[in-house]
């Protein structure tokens, strides 16, 4: 019997193991279908109807986002808005104008720059008139970035004197002009992009949940049900068999994630598709970051990094385990250590309490969001992108965590 | 092959649970008597590698067990007090995965295991999750784990608690069945499981030899000799409890 999977078979056999991974699933379906927010439940009422619509919409407006493009889109948004048709009638318009005037508005403003007031609420609330509306957000992505990267560029001048402030401001700009000046960013439907991304934030929790169960006892296991003695003594019952558990450990918490994130792409693919990786990822809101990445590159990275923080959350699981006797404070110090990013620590909190929060494996296992902000270190005299500096100590810390559990294990000594 | 137990002391929290212990070990039946609280679980803990010596060192062939690592656990079969398993592994399932821990080969692993498991009365229960065996029945599976891989030193403690007086007959058999080359070490408090089969009897008190001789006769007689002033119940016929 090979080793690593005489221990696979130790994690997988637990029925408890089996249970909770039954739960995950089913809560990780329950949670797609129900899921609200913009992104349209399957489950949700009209939800295949508004999807629909979506695909439709972008179908429509597809197309890479150059001064046509926005001339066209605009000049059609306009036509709509100044439609007689699409307007209330002269009586009602003299009201909003008087209402506009006691808030301090000039009627010559008012008719040069509030044109929208006059427009009908069965308009406004038209599908007709709302699909413009991401399309004219679209229009100023190249100057939101430009305005980002000297926004950042300010603040790092101002917050930080010398060669530092300089490094990081230069940097930014930098960042930032290539997606103003050198990047085509594309407009189309992606749903199905969003969603899955969006799936990640939140599967993530019952999937750690899932590890903990499964791995809390890969090592105290051994100590709490006196199966220690027998292995330490045998042949392979040091490093050889700490290894296998290791690989076994990776694998379980691999596995797990496969098929969690292979359903929900199924269930993306059903009710979303997958049309639109061409399409811009920024939303300069929440997704603020300077890589020059469509929506499919996106969910790529999220999608690789929310494995490395599988990899990182399991390794840290078992080298836990491997310091305690019995499977209970494992799994309470593994949990605590899960839940530690949901603490808002508030702006105030120190740099380097937001650096290791960062790292810690629940944001790193959501994938997307490490990559949403702007991120620069200044290190070794130079400015360098955060986020490579975040999984490469990721990576690190990964192998360290193994390598302890390991050496842990093979020196415990075998009391009552 | 010798193994030699040169001026061992292991202490805990300030008590010597074995103290200053010097002890040649050749090849051949070993019994190791002994109250509870004597030392002899955790000597054998020491000679199987999962206790470090506070002072002191232990040698196989002159060699520091501890620098053998792998070397010197390939030829040892250990049998602990109490010992733990794998509730929803069958008997077959254990003897495979303790087959792989000593690093048998597959096919030689499951022949083995049929075997021992054969011989020691398990074979139609094979398949059974161990959750289900009876205390007797877990014994005989860890009887049989350890003689896996035809170990050359065979440390067994208390390998008879849970065995019926039928089972324990048969385990002496199997003892004395065993290869004249290999270097058995049985601790116990049970004078009946040494007696007529160990080539010599060394009886342990408060962490020390206090005796050290061959077999005898009157092995029981000579134990309570060195458990006069102890509990009453040390006197009672086949337990020195």
């Amino acid at each position: 019997m090979n080793l690593t999977r005489a221990e696979l078979k130790k994690i997988m056999r637990s029925p408890i193991t089996i249970a909770a991974f039954v739960i995950v699933m089913a809560l990780n379906v329950v949670t797609f279908m129900a899921t609200g927010n913009s992104y349209y439940a399957p489950a949700g009422e009209d939800s295949a109807e508004h999807i629909r619509q979506a695909k439709e919409n972008g179908a429509y407006f597809k197309g890479a986002i150059t001064d046509e493009w926005c001339d066209r889109y605009k000049a059609e948004a306009d036509a709509m808005r100044n439609d007689p048709e699409n307007m209330v009638d002269d009586s009602e318009k003299q009201v909003i104008i008087e209402e506009l005037k006691k808030q301090g508005y000039t009627e010559e403003y008012i008719l040069e720059n509030l044109r929208t007031h006059f427009l009908k609420e069965e308009f406004l609330l038209s599908e007709e008139y709302n699909r413009y509306e991401p399309v004219e957000f679209s229009m100023s992505f190249y100057e939101s970035a430009e305005n980002l990267g000297k926004s950042f560029a300010e603040y790092y001048l101002s917050s930080y004197p010398g060669s530092k402030g300089e490094a990081l401001a230069t940097k930014a700009e930098a960042d930032y002009g290539r997606l103003a000046d050198n990047y085509t960013a594309y407009y189309n439907y992606d749903l199905g992009y969003q969603r899955m991304e969006n799936m990640l934030l939140s599967y993530y929790y019952t999937l750690a949940v899932l590890m903990v169960v499964g791995l809390a006892g890969i090592f105290c296991g051994e100590y709490s049900r006196k199966t220690d003695a027998l292995i330490l003594s045998a042949k392979y019952g040091r490093h050889k068999i700490a290894f296998a558990k290791i690989k076994a450990g990776i694998i379980f918490s691999a596995a797990a994630w496969v098929v969690l994130t292979a359903v929900n792409l199924i269930m993306t693919t059903v009710y979303f598709g997958w049309e639109g990786s061409e399409a811009y990822w920024q939303d300069w809101l929440i997704k603020i970051s300077p890589f020059c990445w469509n929506s499919g590159m996106a969910l790529a990275a999220a999608l690789a990094t929310s494995l490395l923080g599988t990899i990182f959350f399991a390794a840290l699981v078992m080298a836990i385990s491997a310091l305690f006797r019995a499977p209970a404070p494992a799994m309470l110090i593994s949990f605590a250590l899960l839940l530690i990013p949901s603490i808002d620590l508030g702006e105030n909190a120190p740099a380097i309490v937001s650096a290791v929060n960062t790292c810690m494996p629940a944001t790193i296992m959501r994938g997307g969001p490490i990559w949403y902000r702007y991120m620069s270190v200044y290190a070794f005299g130079r400015a360098v992108t955060g986020q490579y500096i975040v999984l490469s100590v990721i990576a690190a810390v990964t192998v360290l965590a193994a390598g302890a559990a390991v050496r842990r294990f093979t020196r415990h000594q075998v009391q009552n | 092959m010798e193994l030699r137990i040169s001026n061992v002391t292991k202490t805990y929290k300030g008590k010597r649970a074995v103290d200053s212990f010097d002890l040649e070990l050749g090849e051949g039946l070993h019994g190791l008597l002994g109250a509870n609280g004597s030392g002899k679980t955790t000597l054998m803990r020491m000679i199987c590698g999962l206790l470090r010596p506070t002072e002191g060192v232990i040698t196989i062939d002159g060699v520091d067990i501890a620098q053998a690592g792998e070397g010197y656990r390939e030829y040892l079969g250990y049998l602990p007090q109490h010992f733990g398993y794998y509730p929803n592994f069958s008997a077959m399932d254990f003897m495979t995965y303790m087959a792989a821990l000593k690093g048998l080969p597959k096919t030689i692993a499951m022949e083995r295991s049929e075997s021992l498991l054969d011989e020691l009365g398990l074979y139609a229960v094979r398949k059974k999750k161990l959750k289900t065996y009876s205390g007797g029945m877990l014994q005989r599976v860890g009887i049989a784990q350890a003689l896996l891989g035809n170990p050359k030193i065979l440390v067994l403690d208390e390998p008879t608690a849970g065995l019926d007086p039928k089972e324990r007959v048969r385990f002496r058999q199997l003892l004395t069945s065993l290869e004249k080359d290999k270097i058995i070490i049985l601790s116990t408090h049970i004078v009946s499981d040494v007696e007529k089969i160990a080539d010599d009897v060394i009886i342990m008190k408060e962490g020390g030899i206090v005796y050290r001789g061959p077999q005898t006769d009157n092995l029981e007689d000579l134990y309570l000799h060195f458990f006069r002033d102890g509990n009453p119940e040390d006197g009672m016929r086949g337990d020195l409890k």
